[in-house]
């Protein structure tokens, strides 16, 4: 890259990183996401870290989430449609699992993503489990209507 | 694997379980006891020490600056989960145990409610002096 010096005049290169048109694809979406979705893109991002680490340890098993789970979270996150909500929390269960939790007060959503394709829907109130319900994978969006509750009328 | 309740294992011994993120243990801020995803492994087999065989010398090496939860083997068993004892699991730390749910298509709504009661009954264990 060549830019101007502010105080020779002269120009100078820069070196830059290369970006591969993935990456750059990728950082725009990233981008998109992050200024219309921001719970979206902290969830994402704390999946990622989530997905770049984790192993099996003897006496807490197995912490590595797997590409096919991961991936699975991605779908459930992809199926909610709300744009505004709290930044869930995004953190393992010992086999492989991830959970997500929205906390708003006292109530609580929850969805687990257990290996082989499982996903769980809890809803909370007071640290009491009110429902819990197994979804399959055309019943993700039933996740929009306890978030909407959760988040109550807007 | 089927799991199989290990009678040997008496209601009153304590368990402790690894407490391997900050969401494993409630509250986060100021931890009480362990959260119930703490008891919620994906394949239903919790891995767990009997506290009084454990070597917490060796435990604090493997897990630094880890909290430990703590249940009875008989609030366990109350809440729907069996005891048995594995010692090749924990790559030789003695004392091992699973505690475990048989998890089915079915009745994984029943392991979490299970998970919720069982870490209801726990408290955070604080390890001997070495």
């Amino acid at each position: 890259m060549i830019t101007l010096d502010r105080d020779t005049r002269l120009e100078k290169v820069r070196e830059v990183e290369l970006v591969t048109k993935a990456e750059a694809s990728a950082r725009l979406v990233a981008a998109s996401i992050s200024t219309t979705t921001p719970w979206l893109a902290s969830a994402l991002s704390a999946l990622w870290d989530l997905r770049s680490a984790g192993e099996f340890e003897p006496g807490v098993g197995d912490l590595h989430v797997s590409v096919e789970t991961a991936d699975q979270v991605g779908r459930v996150l992809g199926s909610i449609r709300l744009q505004w909500l709290p930044a869930p929390d995004v953190t393992r269960v010992s086999g492989g699992g991830v959970v997500l939790r929205w906390s708003v007060a006292d109530q609580e959503v929850e969805i687990a993503v257990l290996p082989r394709g499982r996903v769980l829907l809890t809803t909370l109130e007071g640290g009491e489990i009110l429902e819990s319900v197994p979804l399959s994978p055309t019943e993700y969006v039933r996740a929009n209507d306890v978030l909407k509750i959760l988040m109550g009328p807007s | 694997m089927p799991l199989i309740d290990d009678r040997g294992i008496a209601d009153d011994v304590v368990l402790v379980r690894v407490l391997r993120y900050a969401s494993w243990a409630h509250p986060k801020d100021q931890p009480t006891r362990p959260s119930s995803i703490a008891f919620f492994d994906s394949n239903g087999e919790n891995s767990c020490f009997i506290a009084a065989e454990a070597d917490f010398v060796r435990l604090a090496e493997r897990f630094p600056e880890r909290r430990y939860g703590a249940v009875t083997a008989g609030s366990a068993r109350a809440a729907g989960f069996s005891v048995s004892r594995d010692e090749e699991g924990a790559n030789g730390l003695p004392g091992h145990v699973i505690v475990g749910f048989e998890v089915t298509e079915m009745n994984l709504g029943k392991y979490r409610k299970a998970a919720e009661r069982l870490s209801k009954t726990g408290t955070i264990y604080p390890p001997p002096e070495p």
